[in-house]
Parts: C-alpha cells; sequence; structure tokens
C-alpha cells in the first residue's frame, strides 16, 4: 500500500485545506479529480466553502474506514465487511458471524449516535451541507442530510413549516382553499 | 470532467498568493487576473473591519430581498453584471467572484453546480437580464451572480428575507427532502407555497417516492355503522404515524356487506347490498343486491363507478391478480358455456381441458375477436397496449391485476358457486367456469402464486388456475381442526399460503385448558401439501368476523367486538418474513367507539401503500 497521501484542497473562498487521500477518497467528486490526475496540485472545490468543508470532513473521516474496508475487499484482503468472504475462507459459518455480528451491532449502535450528535445542526448547516454533500457526491452524507430536513418538516403545520424554513406563501386564498381541498383527509 | 479542467486551469496558473478557482467557462486568463487581484484587496479590507461585514452583509441583503422578487425591482440601484462577464460565469456554475468573496459575509454560501442549473431554470441568465449593468463592488457582485431568475436565493438571516429552503435549494435537493415524507406530511407539505406543490405532484416525483419505497401502509376500515346507518364512511390509519383518518364515502352510504380489493393505488368496492325498505340500515328484511363496483382512490380522494359485475353477489370472494402484460388468460366469450367443460374433481388435480379457441388478452382488449389472429398468434408475445385510464398509469408497462369474485350471496341471498374476472385495463367482467360441484359454499379465497385458492365451508380446498381457465381440487394431508363458528380465512404472502383458523387450544397451551380458544396461523406447503402452524395470535378470537388482509410480508388483521357496552377495534400485524413470526398491536387509538356493534359484522380491510 501507498504511504498515506494528503491533498491539498482550496474552497472557494480561498483556504486551504490538506486531508488524508482516504478521506477524501468519501467523495466521488473528489476522487474523481484525483483519479484523473489533479492529485498533485491542489483541488479547487468552487461551490463548497470553508465554513462547512470541516463538517463534511469530519463525516468522512468517520466513514473512511467503510471505504478502506470496501478497497482492501477488493484487493482480496479479508475485512470485517465482507462477512461471506471471512465466513467461507474460514470454513465456519457459526462462531465467527456470531462474533462478527455482535461488533456489527455495537458498531452500528455507535454510528447511529455519532450521527445523532452530527447531525444536531442548524437550518443553515443543514442547506450548505445538502448543497456540499451533493456537489461533492458524497451519497451517504447526502441521505442522511435529506432525512433531517424531512424530520423537520414531518409533523408540522403548513405556517409552522413555512416559518421554520423562511418560505413565503404565495398562493392565492382561492387557490389554497384548492389544494386544501385536494388534500384535505389527511387533516381530519 | 469539468473538474478536472478546473484543475488542469488552477495547475498552470499556480499563483499562490492569489487564488486561482476557475469556474467552467472562463477561458480569459486577463480577466481571471484581474479578478484575483481586485478580489484580493478586496479582501484584505473587508477582513479587518467586521463591522464593515456586517453593513456590506446588510446592505446585500436587502439587494438580494428585492432582486428576489420575481422581476421586480423596487429600488434603481439594482446591478447586475453585464453580458460579456458571462463566459466566466457561464451555464449557471460557480462564480469565482461570488466564490471568493462569499467569506466576507460570513455565510460560506456557495453556488452548487449542478446540471439542475444547467437545465435551464431560466436562471442562466444571471448575466441576462435586462437591465444588466457593471457594478465596480464585488460585494454587489457575488450577490447578483448567485441569483438565478426563478428567485432562488441563500436565506439569509434576516427574517425578512424570502429566502430558505426554497430559494436556497435546488429543485432536485428539495425533492430529495421531500420525497421521503409519508403521506399526510406530504399533503401538508403541499400547502406550504406553489413551488412545493408542484414539484410533489408531477408523476417523476410520485414515481421516485414508489420505488424509493417511501410509501407506507394504509389500512382502510370499510362498512362501519354508526348509529345504526351505513354511513359509508371510510376509516384510515396512516400505520406509519399512527393516525386515524376519516374519509367521507356519500356513494357508499347505504351500502353493506360489501367486499374491498387493493389493486395497485386503489380500492375495489365490490357488489354488497342495500335496503330497500329501510335506506341506509342495514336491514335485510327487504333488500337489492348490487352488481357495481366502485373504485376509490384515496390519492385523489375520488371515487368512480367502473364496469359492473355480471351477476349480483353481496360479499363476494374476492382475489387479486398481478400477472405479466404477455399472459394469454381471458378466454373467448363466445365460448363462454358455463363450466360444463371443465369441473374438476375434489381430491386431486383434474385433467386439463384446454379451450382451443382461447384467444390472448391483447386480442380481447382490442375489442376483436377474431379467432383467426388467435390461431395464428399461439405464442405469447408482450403487447403494448393503451391505459385506458391515467390511474393506471401509476402501474408499470408490464405487470397487469385482474380481480376474481367468487361466490358471495346471490339476490335471494342464496349462496353463489359462480365466478367472474375483471380487466381493469378493458373495464372488463368475464365469467369463469363455476366451482367444482361438491366443494360448498366458498367462505375465503386468496391469489397465490397465479392461482386463487379457496376454501369452503367444508373445509374444502381448490385453486382456480387464471391462465388455464380450470379449477383445480386441492386435496391436503389435513385440513387443521376448527370451531365451526370460524370459518377459516386465507391469507398470502409474497408467494406463501397461509390459513388462520380457530380451534381449541392443546395441550401445550400456556393455560393448561382445554377450553380456550385460539387463533392460529397455518402455512401451506405447496409442494407436500400439509399444513403446518406457525405461529398463534395472542388475542382470543372474540370476533368471528375478523377481518385479514395481507401486504407482501405482513398480514394485517382486525377485530372489532362489543364488549361491557363499547365496542373495541384491535389491530394486530404479523411479519411472515422473520423466522419468529409475531403478532404485533398496531395502533393504541380506537375508532371503533363511535360505531354500532354491527360493524363487526360488516367491516372489511384493505391495505394500501402510500
Amino acid at each position: 500500500m501507498a504511504s498515506p497521501k494528503v491533498i491539498v484542497l482550496r474552497t472557494c473562498d480561498g483556504e486551504t485545506f490538506e486531508v488524508d487521500e482516504s478521506v477524501v477518497y468519501v467523495s466521488e467528486t473528489i476522487k474523481n479529480m484525483i483519479e484523473d490526475g489533479c492529485g498533485d496540485g491542489v483541488i479547487p472545490l468552487p461551490n463548497v466553502s470553508s465554513k462547512i468543508f470541516p463538517k463534511v470532513i469530519e463525516y468522512c473521516k468517520k466513514h473512511v474506514s467503510d471505504f478502506e474496508s470496501l478497497k482492501k475487499t477488493s484487493n482480496g484482503d479479508e475485512k470485517e465487511k465482507d462477512k461471506d468472504d471471512d465466513s467461507s475462507k474460514k470454513g465456519k459459518e457459526a462462531v465467527p458471524d456470531v462474533e462478527e455480528d455482535a461488533e456489527e451491532k455495537a458498531r452500528v449502535e455507535e454510528l447511529k449516535e455519532w450521527e445523532t450528535t452530527y447531525m444536531d445542526i442548524d437550518q443553515q448547516v443543514l442547506f450548505d451541507l445538502l448543497q456540499a454533500a451533493n456537489y461533492l457526491n458524497i451519497k451517504g452524507l447526502l441521505l442522511m442530510a435529506a432525512e433531517k430536513a424531512a424530520s423537520m418538516i414531518r409533523g408540522k403545520t403548513p405556517e409552522q413549516i413555512r416559518e421554520t424554513f423562511n418560505i413565503k406563501n404565495d398562493f392565492t386564498p382561492e387557490e389554497y382553499e384548492e389544494v386544501r381541498r385536494e388534500n384535505a383527509w389527511a387533516f381530519e | 470532467m469539468a473538474g478536472s479542467d478546473h484543475c488542469k486551469k488552477s495547475c498552470s496558473h499556480g499563483k499562490a498568493a492569489l487564488p486561482c478557482n476557475d469556474s467552467g467557462g472562463g477561458t480569459d486568463g486577463r480577466m481571471i487576473v484581474n479578478r484575483a487581484i481586485g478580489e484580493a484587496s478586496i479582501r484584505e479590507d473587508l477582513e479587518a473591519l467586521t463591522v464593515s461585514k456586517r453593513l456590506v452583509r446588510s446592505v446585500s441583503q436587502k439587494l438580494l430581498k428585492k432582486n428576489h422578487r420575481r422581476n421586480v425591482e423596487e429600488e434603481g440601484n439594482q446591478t447586475r453584471i453585464s453580458s460579456r462577464c458571462l463566459g466566466l460565469y457561464g451555464r449557471g456554475g460557480g462564480c469565482k467572484v461570488g466564490a471568493d468573496t462569499c467569506e466576507e459575509f460570513g455565510d460560506g454560501i456557495c453556488r452548487r453546480k449542478s446540471s439542475a442549473d444547467e437545465e435551464g431554470k431560466g436562471h442562466q441568465a444571471i448575466c441576462g437580464t435586462e437591465d444588466t449593468r457593471i457594478d465596480c463592488f464585488s460585494y454587489g457582485v457575488t450577490e447578483r451572480f448567485w441569483r438565478r431568475n426563478g428567485g432562488k436565493e441563500r436565506g439569509l438571516e434576516e427574517p425578512l428575507s424570502d429566502g430558505g429552503l426554497n430559494v436556497l435549494l435546488p429543485d432536485e435537493l428539495l425533492e430529495m427532502c421531500l420525497v421521503r415524507l409519508p403521506l399526510s406530511t406530504l399533503m401538508t407539505a403541499r400547502l406550504v407555497c406553489k413551488k412545493w406543490r408542484s414539484l410533489t405532484t408531477t408523476c417523476r416525483f410520485l414515481q421516485l417516492r414508489r420505488e424509493g419505497l417511501y410509501r407506507s401502509p394504509w389500512i382502510f376500515l370499510f362498512g362501519v355503522v354508526k348509529d345504526s346507518y351505513c354511513s359509508g364512511h371510510i376509516h384510515a390509519l396512516d400505520a406509519s404515524l399512527d393516525q386515524w383518518h376519516r374519509i367521507d364515502a356519500h356513494i357508499l352510504k347505504g351500502r353493506f356487506l360489501f367486499s374491498v380489493a387493493s389493486i395497485g393505488d386503489d380500492v375495489f368496492v365490490v357488489g354488497g347490498c342495500s335496503s330497500l325498505t329501510n335506506f341506509g340500515k342495514v336491514d335485510k328484511t327487504s333488500f337489492k343486491t348490487h352488481r357495481g363496483v366502485i373504485v376509490f382512490s384515496p390519492l385523489t380522494r375520488s371515487f368512480r363507478k367502473v364496469s359492473p359485475m355480471k351477476h349480483e353477489r353481496s360479499a363476494p370472494i374476492l382475489g387479486v391478480f398481478s400477472i405479466g402484460s404477455y399472459c394469454s388468460i381471458f378466454r373467448s366469450q363466445s365460448n363462454r358455456a358455463d363450466g360444463h367443460f371443465s369441473r374438476s374433481r375434489v381430491g386431486g388435480v383434474s385433467n386439463v381441458y384446454e379451450d382451443p379457441h382461447r384467444l390472448s388478452l391483447r386480442c380481447h382488449l382490442r375489442g376483436s375477436s377474431s379467432e383467426d389472429d388467435a390461431l395464428s398468434e399461439p405464442k405469447r408475445k408482450p403487447c403494448g397496449f393503451v391505459k385506458q385510464e391515467s390511474s393506471w398509469s401509476n402501474l408499470d408497462e408490464d405487470r397487469r391485476f385482474i380481480l376474481i369474485a367468487v361466490g358471495g350471496l346471490g339476490s335471494w341471498d342464496e349462496p353463489l358457486d359462480s365466478g367472474e374476472v375483471y380487466d381493469p385495463v378493458s373495464d372488463k367482467w368475464m365469467d369463469i367456469p363455476r366451482l367444482p360441484g361438491d366443494f360448498g359454499i366458498v367462505c375465503s379465497g386468496v391469489v397465490c402464486n397465479g392461482m386463487f385458492y379457496v376454501c369452503s365451508e367444508t373445509d374444502k380446498l381448490a385453486a382456480y388456475d387464471l391462465e388455464r381457465g380450470i379449477w383445480v381440487g386441492i386435496r391436503t394431508t389435513h385440513s387443521p381442526p376448527r370451531l365451526h363458528d370460524y370459518f377459516p380465512k386465507l391469507i398470502s404472502c409474497n408467494d406463501r399460503l397461509f390459513m388462520l383458523s380457530v380451534s381449541w387450544c392443546e395441550q401445550d397451551c400456556q393455560m393448561g385448558s382445554r377450553d380456550k380458544a385460539v387463533r392460529k396461523l397455518w402455512e401451506l406447503n405447496l409442494s407436500l401439501l400439509t399444513w403446518k402452524e406457525v405461529s398463534r395470535h395472542p388475542d382470543a378470537p372474540m370476533d368471528w368476523n375478523a377481518a385479514f388482509v395481507s401486504d407482501e410480508n405482513c398480514i394485517f388483521g382486525i377485530e372489532m367486538f362489543k364488549i361491557f357496552g363499547q365496542v373495541l377495534d384491535f389491530l394486530t400485524v404479523c411479519d411472515v418474513s422473520g423466522s419468529e413470526l409475531r403478532w404485533t398491536r398496531i395502533s393504541r387509538k380506537h375508532v371503533a367507539h363511535e360505531l354500532d356493534a354491527s360493524s363487526c359484522l360488516t367491516k372489511s380491510i384493505a391495505v394500501l401503500h402510500l
């Protein structure tokens, strides 16, 4: 394996960040750029600000192990993720699976907790995160942020939603009535 | 990829002192350098002055706000970049200047470069509007660059701003957030603003929602009686949010003992009776039996009538086949001599009698009864049929549903042994052969693996093979023993066949008492034809007309009964995909307390994914 390479990235406001290659590889966009040969210079990220970038990197660091293991398994090494491979190689089904299951469960629990803390952010940061994750093509982060946004909408009345997200009601009273009638039975 | 272009350019410029972020379209080196220098100086100035940052921000916010109102400019001092700058910031993508100076405002805003932007949402002409003027001040420039014609902007902290989610996020991302909402929330979201409404009602959006498995089960309770009146109300339980909703269905007023089946996103209400002398009441002293079929579409909250059945039936046994479009299942109508050629002997698989004039479904749909076509095209071919109704556009092209209705009670309350099938696309009912002679009165049925299994009140089992158009008798090793008052219910989940039947508890029962009745879930091994007990329902079987319906991996059940002067309802669900089949209660909220006890007799349920 190559020694850990450090990639330099520059956000839209001119700040540069030095991050391990394995960490930035979580972003498909950056990964493609590196594979296209830009990894030696500074990679520009014109659509990501230095404010949100650290938050994104935090996610990448947490999830780099997933990608590491995926990379390595493709090279034929045994990794905890590739359970089937393990079982068949070891030839035992029961014990390794149970052990790995417990490990896996604990890992999943811990990840959930981390996610809850990570996602305890305000609306502004959430939007930045959504856009950054979209631009950088980090699927897991994008889904997490979308789910958080959805959870902020759930259970609210239209007025509350408008307040939360600073949206103007552009329906005329007649239009509003019409929409209300179409969707009304959900409110009874 | 654009990314690599950026990279190469910045590498080639390599000015450490000056930021050198290129946007996609920029090729003018001179412009870049000029801009870079300008930015550097401005940044230096502004960085030093935090107060002025805020001032700058508030000024730009005000300008933002004004520009946000679509094409309405209240102040004359609008500033926009002239079109000759367009090249640098083109394609609606990342704007270098804007990006560089966004830090000054502490906003960290970045335009997202995406295909959504480029899709001609009308904002490519950030620079292309009528009133473009060059503004020397980068901060002003910044804000303009971000502007999209749709008025989409960053919601800034100032509460007066019209920004927010709407303008901040491109449609794609907004869609992504809205698509995962449960139906009730989605309906609420449609009321927020026009954009949200339009985004969430496109076919594409609904398709995304369906495919992304963001829908959840809704249980619809039909046939309730309130104040001794068949009010036609439908009670819908949103299982995911545990909320009951009540839907008015005037078209169903007075009708009782109909059967329901869910097909796609709709519920079919088939047959039933209504009282002639005492309309609205559950009164069978003088009544009329219906042939009519009503389709309820919860998503549009609409009801419509489709072709009525050929025979009047109350409480028919319904089943829904899901077939590929190339299946030839319909027989020629001219050969519809009721059952004389296809009676099957119970107790074994009967002979297959094939109709030589069998028409393919395609021919039937075309309305032509050209038998020559059929003979010359014996092979099945995928057919592209025209969907007659837009409500069926939610179904896959090659996935079709066929509704089957068998048995029930006729106009004189006589048990029927006839059956018919319905094709929603052609809106036609067609007779099928009668039930085998010694079968008995059919009490339950379900489709499993292309066969409509039915069981009779005398515990006989048979199945209708849709493709071959015949009934086959099914002999199992032994039918589960049961109490006579409780008829067995057949259920099917993912090509597995189950039966719910109430029997006495055996020795292994917890109470140790044989007098306890328990509802057991049995599964039929379809190859060996043996029944095996797989689960026991935790509730005592108080309701002999408990309704059960399956939905993918789950069996939903509702029991309703009157106890201590009160009508109670209990909803339970069992997930059959696990290794352990356990029943759990769904909703603690009771809806039956306002209903009459006779609802227990008349109720039926259907489950939809909405």
